[in-house]
C-alpha cells in the first residue's frame, strides 16, 4: 500500500516538475529573432492587400480584446524581415499563439493555413504554428511576412509573438510547445474522462450518496474545458460551444465545492444554492458577452464570485481533510489542490489580458493528477465499504449461528429435561392428572421464558422480569398469593445478553415456585437492594413463608439448580431463610458475559 | 344475569382447541356462540352478512393470514372486539395483530374460567398489554419522536403520536406494574388506565380500511 502511495506521489511530483520545466524551457528562444512590430489592417481580403491602405502600427503580441474590443472577423498583420544572400538553411517561422485561426504568406505566397477561415472557424487558439520558408521564395534583403488572422469579438483573439530563425532550433521549440499545449491537454482530457466515468457510475450504482456524483460532474466540466485545448472543428454552433467551454471552469468549481462539502461532511446548503445561482448567472453572462450585450469584464467579475469562494473552499477543505485524515493520499490531494488553485488564477489573468498573450495554459497538468488521486480515493472508499459490508454480513451470520446454538442449548437444558421428566412419569404409569398437568405447565412456562428472552431486541432486562410477573400474576392471585412489586428503583438501562437473561429469569421462576410449593407464603415481594454499586444491581425476592429449614425438605434440588444457574450467568446468589420467610438476593453484574 | 349475552365468533384450525373453545363459550351463560370455523375464508365469507360482538382469531390459519381476517372485520364491523388466539402472546405476533386492528389476545392454555373471563373483560373495555409489548411500543414511539420520523411499521404507514399520559402508562406497564398499580401511581382510576391502553392500541391500528375492503372484493367475498 505504502509503495503504491509513493509511486503516486512520485507521479504527481514528476508531472509537476515536468510542467514547470517545460514552461521555463519555453521562455528561452535559442537562435532566433523575435518580431515585435507589425502593421495591421482590418480587412476581409482573400489575398494580401496592397501596401497602400489604412494600415496601422501595432505591437506584438496584439490582443484584440485589449486593442480593438468591437472588432470581429479577419485582419491582416504585415511584418518584414531581412535575409542575408544565400542563406545556408533557409528560414523558419514559429508563432506561439494566434486566435482563432490564421494563414501565413511570405512575399505574397500562401505557405500555411490553419483550416477554415470562415464561420465556423477552425479553433486553433491553443495550437502553435510552425513552417519553413523554402529558400527559392526568399529574396536577399527585405522580405514580407503576412499573417491573416480570424478573431472572434471579446474572445482573446489576435496574434502572439512571431519568431524567425534557424529551422532546426525553432522546430524543436515547436515540438515542445505542441506537446505542452495540445498533446498534454489530450492526456488530461483522457484522465478527466475516466474520472468522470468512475464518479458518475459510482453515483448511479450507490444511489443515495451524491458525493462522488458531484466529483463526476466536476470532471465532466473539466472534460469540456480540456477538449477546448485541442478540438479544432466542432459540429455545433460556435456561440453555444463558446458558452459551454467558457463556463466549464466555473461549473467545475461549483460541482467540486459540492463534492468537497459532502466529502468533509460540511452542510452549507445556502452557500451551495448561492453558488449554483452564480453559475447560472455567470453562464447567462458569458452568453450575453459572446453576443456583445455585456462587456467581458462584467462576466469575469461575476465568475470571480464563483472562483474566489470556490477556490478558498477547495483549499481549506482539502487542507482540513488532509489534516484530519492524516493519510498520504489526502495530503497529496491537498498539496495538488494548493498547486492547482494558483495556476487557475494565473489562467484567469491570461484570459483577462493581464498576462502575456502567449502564456501557456498548464493548470491541467496538476488538475489531472488531482482527478486521478480523487478517483483513487473513491475506489479505495468503495472497496472499504464492500469489505465492511462483507464483515457485517459475516458478523450477522455468526450472530444468527450463535443465537441458534443458544436457543438449542436453552431447549435442551430446560424444556428437554422437563419433557423427559413428564415422559418418565407417563411411562411409569404414575398418571396423576394434577401432577402431569403441572409438569406440562412447567414446560410451557419454560418455553415462554425462552420466547421472551429471545424476542427482546434491546436486551433490556426489566421488561423480561416484568413479563415473568405478568404471566404469573393471575396464577398466583388464584391461589391467594399477592405480589408486592417495588421495582421503581430498578435501572431501565440494564441490558443482558439473551442467555444471561434466561438464566436469571429461571432463577426468579425457581424462587417463586419455591415460595408457592414449599413455603406456604401469602406475599412475594420484589425489590432492589439498597446500596447498589455501579457494577451490580441486586434483585431481592422475599416471601413471608415458612423458610426452608421448616419446609418440606425438597427445595434442596431447586436451590442447587439456582446456584448452578447463578454461576453460569456470572451472578451472585445469597439466600437468607428464617421461619419468618425466605429472601433470595441475586446480584446481577451490569457487564455479564455472553453464555455459550 | 338477565343481560343479553355477548355474541362470539371464532376461527381456529386446530380441531381440539376449536372444540375446547366452543365448549368454553357454550358453557358460559353470558356468552353466545354464533359461528365457529376452521378457515379464514369461511370466516371472511361469514363476516359481511352477520354481526358479532367478539371475534376470536388464530393468526396461523392454513389458507390466509389471520391478520387479513382481523383487517376485514375491522373495516366491516368497527364495533366488534377482535381477540387473537395465541400460545405465547409474544410481542412480535401481537404487535402485528394490533396493527391489523385486534384489541386483545387470549392465551390458548388458559383455564376455562380464564378464557371466558378474558372475553368478557375485553367486551367491557379491558385490553391486556404485556410488559414486553409495552416496552417495544415505547421504543418505537420514542425513536419516532427522537428522529422525527416514525419507525417504519411492517405496513409502513404513519403512526399517530402518543400523549404524555399514554407514554407514562406505557412506561409503568413496561416496568411490570399492573393496571391497578399504574392507576394508583398516576392517581387515576383503573378504567382510565384501560382507556389509555385501548387508545394506544387504536393508534397502532394503521390498517387501511379501504384496502381491506378492496382485497375482500377481489376475493369475491363482497358484492
Amino acid at each position: 500500500m505504502n509503495r503504491r502511495l509513493l509511486v503516486a506521489a512520485a507521479l504527481v511530483l514528476h508531472s509537476w516538475l515536468a510542467s514547470m520545466g517545460f514552461a521555463c524551457n519555453a521562455l528561452a528562444a535559442p537562435a532566433s529573432q523575435t518580431i515585435e512590430h507589425a502593421r495591421f489592417l482590418l480587412a476581409d481580403d482573400e489575398h494580401p492587400p496592397a501596401d497602400e491602405g489604412a494600415w496601422s502600427n501595432v505591437q506584438l503580441p496584439d490582443n484584440w480584446s485589449v486593442t480593438r474590443k468591437q472588432a470581429s472577423g479577419i485582419g491582416w498583420y504585415r511584418m518584414t524581415f531581412d535575409v542575408a544572400s544565400n542563406p545556408p538553411h533557409g528560414v523558419a517561422v514559429l508563432v506561439q499563439r494566434l486566435s482563432m485561426n490564421g494563414e501565413f504568406y511570405v512575399n505574397g505566397v500562401r505557405l500555411l493555413s490553419g483550416g477554415s477561415m470562415s464561420a465556423p472557424v477552425t479553433r486553433n487558439w491553443n495550437t502553435p504554428f510552425f513552417f519553413e520558408v523554402p529558400a527559392p521564395l526568399l529574396r536577399a534583403g527585405r522580405n514580407v511576412l503576412d499573417i491573416r488572422v480570424y478573431a472572434y469579438r471579446n474572445n482573446n483573439g489576435g496574434l502572439g509573438t512571431v519568431q524567425l530563425g534557424d529551422p532546426a532550433a525553432l522546430q524543436a521549440k515547436y515540438f515542445f510547445l505542441n506537446a505542452l499545449h495540445v498533446k498534454g491537454a489530450i492526456l488530461s482530457f483522457a484522465v478527466a474522462l475516466v474520472a468522470a466515468f468512475i464518479g458518475i457510475v459510482a453515483w448511479l450504482r450507490m444511489g443515495h450518496d451524491a458525493t462522488y456524483g458531484f466529483f463526476g460532474l466536476a470532471m465532466v466540466a473539466w472534460v469540456v474545458r480540456y477538449a477546448n485545448y485541442f478540438v479544432q472543428d466542432v459540429p455545433i454552433n460556435p456561440t453555444l460551444y463558446g458558452l459551454a467551454v467558457n463556463s466549464a471552469q466555473g461549473w467545475f468549481f461549483i460541482f467540486f465545492t459540492s463534492f468537497l462539502l459532502r466529502l468533509t461532511r460540511v452542510r452549507w446548503p445556502r452557500a451551495e444554492r448561492a453558488l449554483y445561482l452564480t453559475g447560472v448567472l455567470g453562464t447567462a453572462g458569458i452568453g450575453a458577452a459572446s453576443l456583445g450585450w455585456v462587456p467581458l469584464w462584467i462576466v469575469i467579475g461575476v465568475w470571480s464570485f464563483v472562483w474566489v469562494p470556490g477556490s478558498v473552499a477547495l483549499l481549506l477543505a482539502s487542507a482540513r481533510h488532509a489534516y484530519k485524515r492524516c493519510s498520504v493520499l489526502a495530503g497529496l490531494a491537498a498539496l495538488v489542490a494548493w498547486l492547482y488553485v494558483p495556476l487557475t488564477f494565473r489562467e484567469l489573468l491570461i484570459t483577462s489580458g493581464f498576462m502575456n498573450f502567449d502564456a501557456s495554459y498548464i493548470a491541467h497538468y496538476v488538475g489531472a493528477p488531482l482527478a486521478a488521486l480523487i478517483s483513487w480515493m473513491l475506489i479505495d472508499r468503495l472497496v472499504d465499504t464492500a469489505r465492511v459490508a462483507a464483515e457485517a454480513d459475516f458478523a450477522r451470520a455468526k450472530a444468527t449461528f450463535d443465537e441458534r446454538q443458544r436457543i438449542t442449548q436453552d431447549m435442551h437444558d430446560g424444556l428437554g429435561l422437563q419433557l423427559n421428566a413428564a415422559l418418565r412419569v407417563v411411562e411409569r404409569g404414575e398418571l396423576d392428572r394434577e401432577k402431569f398437568a403441572g409438569l406440562l405447565r412447567g414446560c410451557l412456562d419454560e418455553l415462554r421464558l425462552i420466547v421472551d428472552s429471545s424476542t427482546s431486541d434491546t436486551g433490556e432486562f426489566l421488561p423480561l422480569l416484568a413479563s415473568l410477573r405478568y404471566r404469573m400474576q393471575s396464577k398466583l392471585e388464584a391461589i391467594g398469593i399477592r405480589i408486592d412489586w417495588q421495582m421503581h428503583d430498578f435501572p431501565d438501562d440494564l441490558t443482558l445478553p439473551p442467555g444471561a437473561s434466561l438464566q436469571v429469569l429461571r432463577m426468579v421462576q425457581e424462587a417463586i415456585n419455591n415460595a408457592i410449593k414449599h413455603a406456604n407464603a401469602s406475599v412475594i415481594a420484589f425489590r432492589v437492594a439498597d446500596g447498589r454499586t455501579p457494577d451490580h444491581v441486586t434483585l431481592v425476592i422475599s416471601d413471608n413463608g415458612l423458610g426452608f429449614e421448616a419446609g418440606a425438605g425438597t427445595e434442596g434440588k431447586g436451590l442447587s439448580g439456582m446456584k448452578r444457574r447463578a454461576m453460569a450467568a456470572g451472578a451472585k446468589l445469597a439466600i437468607h431463610s428464617s421461619p419468618e420467610g425466605t429472601s433470595i438476593e441475586i446480584a446481577i453484574p451490569s457487564t455479564l458475559r455472553e453464555l455459550t | 344475569m338477565d343481560k343479553i349475552p355477548v355474541t362470539v365468533a371464532l376461527v381456529e384450525d386446530e380441531p381440539e382447541l376449536l372444540e375446547h373453545l366452543v365448549r368454553v363459550v357454550r358453557a358460559n351463560p353470558q356468552l353466545r356462540l354464533v359461528h365457529a370455523c376452521s378457515t379464514a375464508m369461511d370466516m371472511m365469507r361469514w363476516l359481511p352478512r352477520n354481526k358479532v360482538d367478539v371475534l376470536l382469531v388464530d393468526l396461523g390459519l392454513p389458507d390466509r393470514p389471520g391478520t387479513e381476517v382481523i383487517a376485514l372485520c375491522r373495516s366491516l364491523q368497527p364495533d366488534c372486539e377482535i381477540m387473537v388466539l395465541s400460545i405465547f402472546g409474544d410481542a412480535a405476533h401481537m404487535v402485528q395483530a394490533f396493527e391489523a386492528g385486534a384489541r386483545g389476545y387470549l392465551l390458548k392454555d388458559g383455564t376455562e374460567d380464564e378464557l371466558a373471563k378474558h372475553v368478557l373483560d375485553l367486551h367491557a373495555g379491558g385490553s391486556p398489554m404485556s410488559p414486553i409489548i409495552a416496552s417495544q411500543l415505547l421504543t418505537r414511539w420514542q425513536e419516532g419522536t427522537r428522529k422525527r420520523v416514525v419507525v417504519p411499521s411492517p405496513s409502513d404507514r404513519k403512526v399517530d403520536a402518543l400523549s404524555a399520559r399514554e407514554l407514562e402508562v406505557l412506561q409503568l406497564v413496561s416496568r411490570g406494574c399492573t393496571y391497578q398499580e399504574t392507576g394508583t401511581h398516576l392517581g387515576i382510576a383503573v378504567t382510565t388506565v384501560q382507556a389509555h391502553v385501548r387508545n394506544i392500541y387504536a393508534k397502532l391500528d394503521v390498517h387501511n380500511k379501504a384496502e381491506a375492503l378492496f382485497e375482500a372484493r377481489q376475493l369475491g367475498l363482497l358484492d
